[in-house]
């Protein structure tokens, strides 16, 4: 001790360092969920990094919040202490307001912790009690023990509050909860379905004006393998449905995202035949649906995959690109040039040599599937401002293996890719990243490379400048402990390295080419 | 394009056959051998100190003092240290006039002092009796007495021993019965990180307030050391005026980069040096004053005004003096060349940004220098690009930030947000513009013909 510390004082002494622009000391454990970027609007401004930065006895842990400006300058540091049962499960900024969703696990309770931009702790927090079903549910969806699940649950609604929507249960049944911090009025509302399903999971779309939408799946029983796909509106301000419409219109329809085109409310998603099993069946293209905000189809546009992606790819009659599999779109997103892209990627179902082998070796009882799923390839659609296909585009990458649980060979791989999405966040997308001005978009997604120069990571770029678009690959094998992007200025990534040893988080920026 | 392209290529060929070539730096020379005998005298001196305290049961003063002597041999290891003979002769001859002058008091033997190609306008006593004057001080002394006033500061604190009193309080506070007994306490308990931290915190602060003493005290005793000289002691105030005011403002004077940078076939885009709406511009305006002071309290010296307080009335009752008594032709020399040295040292070091900007102000405002400015912003484009391109430049750019002098934040930005296809362009151009001016030096023709590759690269 008296070595350490003698040494740390005269190496301040007498030498100057060349410091990365971000060097934190002293974290003892940081997670990928508890750094982010803090976005106005589209752009990167700044970013938070929350971790334990010390032990303060058996049962408390010191927490520093840090935050800094969108070049790591450090403009506030919030130093609390707290339980050590605390974690943070997830954070996220609004423009004005950081939110951070804690859990304690002893005390059983979900608390979240709003923080003004400059770093000032407002003075009201929400509590929420768990029950033994709840935190277990909870432990799944979030992948507690891994520590870096990607499963997301709570969206910023720009300079007015949050929202949180969370899987929850209520008596037997499987539902969830959807929360409205409304963090200027000091407020808040949940909403939790109880009626009509024994399951219910949803997927948030989108606030646009005062209304939310979200896209929900309804299970009769935990048998049913036909849920009802529905699309729920909530009053922002009172959290009462403003609407419950069907997804069936010419095709029906299931959306997994929302863009605002103008003053359009466009949802975006996987199109099927009129009566078809959504969670089984092949979806025939992309839809987008113009929704006002009670809910009524102003407008349907499809783009199908045999007839406008065959146009690029060899698509075979069940919608299945030839060695890509099928498409998961991530994210849709407007440019400068009125047109608008949608970035993808690709999936497939395929036997698993280590599922058959456990099976065979447990006589039956393994709880390892034998099948996998695949993530093959990206792919980038380009579509015209009235939705019709202009170009695509593929782009390889290593595909990786994601192991199943058992019972998954009984899923249509549809299915198992929402799951690998949402539940497993299996997927390599990482994130879009665009400007203002919409002239300029960055699609980061991550690969493994295994050649003679290089064997790692590695987070690799589709940009798209002025129309123009370029690829452009960051090695990232690191001896830290983990590494992780974090997005950055458009067209840069910020690079953090933890070193679990040293106690010690560094970053800095690489440019996109 | 590409026909500009073609007639720029066989241009830069044929120039490069016939121009005669020459060397970067033709103004100061390394001297291996003292060099040499620099680090042999330091590792001598560093052996007769630790046999003193070889007897010791303390074992720390061993590890401390072998921590200075490892800073000490990374310094004189390195390419920094000036060995020119007639640079280093003429501070030697700085030093020898102020020793002889207050002889028997100092022993010039004990001491080894050398100009550092370092661009922080600073200088130092590494407490063996090495003492550095950095290339980015002297380019902005006046003349050879404020050299002199620099020397006795820095004479003063070897020779009151400021460092080895400093580890020895050090050693004495660390290993005292309660400190110990306190520390053995934080480690037992195994939480005492607030604890630690507040223990290491006094030590630091109690450290840094000794320095400041240590300075006032080294001021004073460096004012009856010029006195002997028959240096002008008015440079003492004038020295520490101008220290008060080198700050980072002095070293990055404005530029006009889109000036230097434009051409008719690639204009300079406005767009590289927009201002960036930042939601937090007005939180870090309020952060700022609470940053700054934390940032004063760490600080070794006093301020410069209650320094000159101190000396003046003192000062102004000595009788007058010479402002140059060894050289002050080379002195004016110095002061130029040492500017291009520091910027040529940044490139070696990979701060990149900072020799961008010091290459652009010697190619904007330098009479005798503007040449090679353009060479070393031709040099540094092409690393800057290859940087890029292996995502390797992100730490060895500075980036924007509340401290950053406003001058030198335009060059920041700019670099922040040029695209690597954009950089190949500016540097083609820039090459293209100054190719007869590249190829007169060493290395030159490969700077244009990089160029010309990495502009390539993008026309496809």
């Amino acid at each position: 001790m008296k070595k350490t510390l003698a040494f740390g004082l005269l190496i301040t002494i007498f030498t100057g360092v060349m410091a990365q622009p971000l060097t934190i000391e002293n974290v003892r454990r940081s997670s990928l969920r508890s750094s982010d970027a803090i976005r106005q609007g589209k752009e990167v401004k700044g970013y938070y990094f929350f971790y334990i930065s010390d032990k303060v006895d058996r049962k408390t842990n010191e927490y520093t919040l840090r935050i800094c400006d969108n070049t790591l300058n450090l403009l506030k540091e919030v130093v609390f202490a707290e339980s050590r049962n605390v974690e943070v499960l997830e954070s996220s900024f609004n423009g004005q307001d950081l939110i951070f969703m804690l859990l304690n696990r002893s005390e059983k309770t979900i608390t979240y912790h709003i923080y003004g931009a400059d770093g000032t702790k407002k003075t009201f927090n929400y509590d929420a009690e768990l029950s033994r079903r709840d935190l277990a549910y909870l432990n799944q969806m979030y992948n507690l023990e891994d520590g870096e699940s990607k499963f997301k649950g709570l969206y910023p609604i720009e300079g007015r509050g949050f929202i949180s929507n969370v899987p929850d249960r209520e008596d037997k049944d499987f539902t969830f909860t959807l929360s409205f911090f409304d963090s200027q009025r000091k407020r808040s509302w949940s909403y939790t379905p109880t009626e009509g399903a024994k399951r219910s999971i949803s997927d948030y779309l989108g606030t646009v004006g005062d209304v939310i939408y979200l896209q929900v799946l309804k299970y009769g029983s935990s048998f049913d393998q036909r849920p009802d796909a529905t699309i729920l509106g909530l009053n922002l301000n009172t959290g009462k449905v403003v609407f419950e419409r069907n997804t069936d219109a010419k095709f029906r329809f299931y959306a997994s995202s929302l863009t605002e085109i103008g003053n359009k409310t466009i949802l975006n998603g996987e199109y099927f035949e009129p009566d078809a099993n959504i969670m089984k069946a092949k979806s025939l293209g992309l839809g987008f649906w113009e929704l006002d905000a009670k809910g009524k189809l102003l407008k349907e546009t499809y783009s199908s995959w045999e007839g406008d992606l065959g146009k690029f790819f060899a698509v075979n009659s069940k919608s299945k690109v030839e060695d890509f599999g099928y498409l998961m779109i991530h994210n849709i997103f407007e440019s400068a040039d009125g047109n608008i892209y949608a970035v993808g990627e690709g999936f497939r179902k395929e036997a698993s040599a280590l599922g058959i082998a456990s099976t065979l070796l447990s006589r039956g009882g393994g709880n390892m599937s034998t099948v996998k799923l695949k993530v093959t390839n990206m792919m980038l659609l380009k579509f015209d401002k009235n939705f019709k296909m202009l170009d695509a585009k593929m782009y390889e990458k290593n595909h990786n293996s994601v192991l199943l649980p058992s019972g998954a060979e009984f899923a249509s791989t549809m299915l198992l890719g929402k799951m690998a999405k949402f539940y497993y966040g299996e997927f390599d997308y990482a994130y879009t990243q665009t400007n203002d001005d919409k002239s300029s978009a960055s699609i980061v997604y991550a690969d493994y490379v295994r050649s003679k120069e290089y064997k790692g990571v590695t987070y690799n770029s589709i940009s798209i400048n002025d129309g123009k678009v370029t690829t452009d690959k960051v090695n990232i094998n690191r001896p830290s402990t983990y590494t992780w992007v974090l997005p950055a200025k458009t067209g840069q990534i910020l690079v953090l390295d933890y070193d679990r040893k040293a106690k010690k988080m560094t970053g800095h920026f690489e440019k996109l080419n | 394009m590409l026909k500009i392209l073609q007639s720029f290529c066989c241009l830069g060929l044929s120039l490069g056959l016939f121009a005669q070539e020459k060397p970067v730096y033709p103004f100061l020379k390394n001297d291996s051998i003292l060099q040499k005998k620099l680090i042999g005298s330091a590792a001598q001196k560093h052996q007769s100190i630790i046999a003193g305290y070889e007897k010791n049961k303390i074992k720390l003063y061993k590890e401390i003092y072998s921590t200075r002597h490892q800073n000490v041999m990374a310094l004189l290891e390195s390419k920094k240290p000036v060995t020119d003979s007639t640079v280093f002769n003429y501070l030697q001859a700085i030093v020898a006039k102020i020793v002889a002058a207050n002889a028997p008091v100092m022993a010039a033997q004990d001491l080894r002092v050398l100009f550092s190609k370092d661009a922080a306008p600073n200088a130092y006593s590494m407490g063996d009796g090495t003492l550095v004057v950095n290339a980015g001080l002297v380019a902005f002394l006046q003349n050879e007495a404020e050299l002199a006033f620099v020397l006795c500061h820095e004479m003063a604190h070897h020779y009151l021993a400021h460092s080895d009193k400093q580890i020895r309080k050090y050693v004495e506070t660390t290993t005292d019965e309660d400190f110990q007994a306190k520390l053995r306490q934080i480690k037992r308990t195994g939480y005492g990180g607030a604890e630690l931290d507040e223990l290491s915190q006094n030590l630091l602060l109690d450290s840094r307030k000794h320095s400041r003493n240590n300075e006032m005290e080294a001021d004073q005793q460096a004012m009856q050391y010029m006195r002997n000289t028959g240096y002008d002691c008015r440079a003492i105030l004038s020295c520490l005026k101008l220290l008060d005011q080198i700050d980072d403002s002095l070293l990055y004077k404005p530029i006009d980069i889109a000036a230097l940078l434009n051409s008719d076939e690639y204009p300079f885009r406005s767009k590289w040096l927009k201002t960036e709406s930042a939601i937090f511009s007005e939180m870090s305006k309020a952060e700022m004053p609470a940053a700054q002071s934390k940032k004063d309290s760490l600080k070794t010296h006093p301020d410069c005004d209650r320094r000159m307080a101190l000396l003046k009335e003192s000062v102004e009752k000595m009788p007058p003096g010479k402002l140059f008594l060894v050289n002050e032709a080379l002195f004016k020399n110095l002061k130029t060349n040492f500017f291009v040295e520091f910027t040529a040292q940044e490139y070696n070091d990979a701060e990149l940004t900072q020799h961008l900007y010091h290459a652009m102000q010697l190619a904007q405002w330098s009479n005798d220098f503007r040449d090679l400015g353009i060479f070393l912003m031709a040099r540094c484009f092409n690393a800057l690009y290859q940087n890029q391109q292996a995502h390797t430049l992100g730490t060895k750019i500075q980036h924007e930030s509340p401290y950053t002098p406003e001058n030198y934040k335009l060059l920041l930005r700019f670099i922040d947000r040029i695209k690597l296809n954009e950089l190949a362009s500016v540097n083609y151009f820039f090459c293209k513009q100054h190719e007869k001016t590249l190829v007169k030096y060493q290395g030159g023709t490969d700077i244009v013909k990089t160029a010309i590759a990495q502009y390539k690269n993008h026309q496809n």
